[in-house]
């Protein structure tokens, strides 16, 4: 039984450092994320439903994880998100802004986003979960979803619109 | 129906496949009529595609040993002494890439993702995994997979919880590979494996990468080699 929970967490990794990345941004916090979630599932299996979905389980176990920690890190860190993302450098020496490059258009744009509308624009558009199992998995109602979904999806859809489009030249001066 | 103000949640819904019944109808109807109410439709198509695209890669990247190792190497089920049993020896030189994917999406993922991907990708695949399922452990195999000449072979079989798993290597044009294959009676997938970089790309391999493929073995529960006469008679049933 356990084996063969550690065996699916193994397949499950790759979707949970994306997760992981989204909330973080940088992929070093991501991945102490992803751990500190799979230690704290495997301390709590007895906590986990057979037969229910182990992926939205571990999404909900390492988004209040980050949550907690979020809390405590701005409890003592006074400046807001964005300014944060700009300016602090990671331990390895890469800025937090590592995200962004990797991530392209797209990343920029996430980073501006609550965690609310970053966490629904994942389990919708990249996890493929549909909008009554985000709701389920989140507690909130489905409207809730669907409002924070349509804002994120809208913000996107306008960075990528105002991106100059690689290789072409620009007629719109 | 047809007069009601259609909100942007409605659009994003239908085109995510939410709606049914006769929102969804509407919707089509009225984005059949009104140009902008398609524009409006496929902008929100658009945007999820862009979301998918952004975090494919990161889908696709190598798993870190640590992480592997976090998963499988704590258990607390298995005596601790378990752990540390190397089942064969990896060169301390080497780099190891160790990599966690499913089926296909891995396979299909890697080669557009990192430099040897294409190798890693072509060294799991179903090509060689079938291979392999038919030749003895010690008797190497070649065949062409995803533009590579592959050479493989099996080194052992482990009876597991979840069905039986090898431990492989597979090469090709100086790049060598370790993995884990494994079947529970229908199929088989590479869920671990390590690439051994040659040239001037050494760094110290991370003791959580020396001990990934084995603490893997430990945690689907793999007890010792099931010997050449059990390994014989489960290829002759196709591993059933």
């Amino acid at each position: 039984m356990s084996a063969e929970i550690r065996h699916e967490m193994v397949a499950l990794l790759p979707r949970l450092r994306a997760f992981g990345r989204s909330l973080t941004r940088n992929s070093a916090d991501a991945d102490d994320l992803v751990q500190l979630t799979c230690e704290k599932a495997l301390g709590a299996l007895s906590s986990f439903t057979p037969g229910t979905r182990l992926d939205s389980w571990l999404f909900r176990i390492m988004r209040n994880l980050w949550i907690d920690q979020h809390r405590k890190a701005r409890s003592t860190v006074t400046v807001d998100d964005a300014a944060i993302a700009e300016t602090l450098v990671g331990d390895d020496g890469r800025t937090i802004t590592e995200a962004r490059m990797e991530l392209g258009a797209v990343g920029d744009a996430m980073a501006d986003l609550p965690e609310e509308q970053r966490t629904v624009l994942m389990l919708v558009c990249v996890e493929g979960m549909r909008y009554r199992e985000v709701a389920e998995m989140l507690d909130v109602p489905i409207g809730t979803v669907m409002s924070r979904l349509a804002r994120a999806r809208s913000a996107i859809a306008a960075a990528l619109e105002g991106e100059p489009l690689p290789a072409t030249v620009d007629v719109e001066r | 129906m047809t007069e009601m103000k259609v909100t942007d949640e409605m659009l994003m819904a239908y085109a995510d496949g939410e709606l049914d019944g006769a929102e969804k109808d509407t919707v089509a109807r009225l984005a059949a009529t009104d140009p902008l109410i398609a524009a409006r439709i496929a902008r929100f198509a658009r945007s999820r595609q862009a979301v998918k695209e952004a975090f494919a890669p990161i889908h696709a990247q190598p798993v870190p040993p640590a992480l592997v190792a976090a998963v499988l190497g704590s258990g607390g089920e298995k005596p601790a002494q378990d752990n540390r049993i190397l089942r064969w020896l990896v060169p301390v030189a080497a780099t190891l890439v160790v990599v966690a994917g499913v089926g296909g999406y891995f396979a299909g993922m890697m080669g557009s993702a990192t430099g040897d991907g294409g190798f890693m990708a072509a060294a799991t695949g179903t090509v060689v995994t079938d291979a392999l399922a038919m030749t003895p452990s010690g008797t190497e195999v070649s065949v062409s997979s995803a533009g590579y000449a592959v050479t493989a072979s099996a080194t052992g079989t482990y009876q597991t919880d979840g069905g039986v798993c090898r431990i492989y290597e597979a090469s090709s044009d100086g790049q060598f590979l370790r993995g884990i294959t494994c079947t529970g009676g229908e199929g088989w997938s590479v869920p671990v494996a390590t690439l051994e970089q040659a040239g001037e790309t050494y760094r110290p391999a991370s003791e959580a990468g020396l001990y990934a493929l084995d603490a893997f073995l430990d945690g689907v529960g793999a007890g010792g080699d099931i010997g050449d006469a059990a390994e014989q008679d489960m290829i002759a049933r196709g591993w059933q």
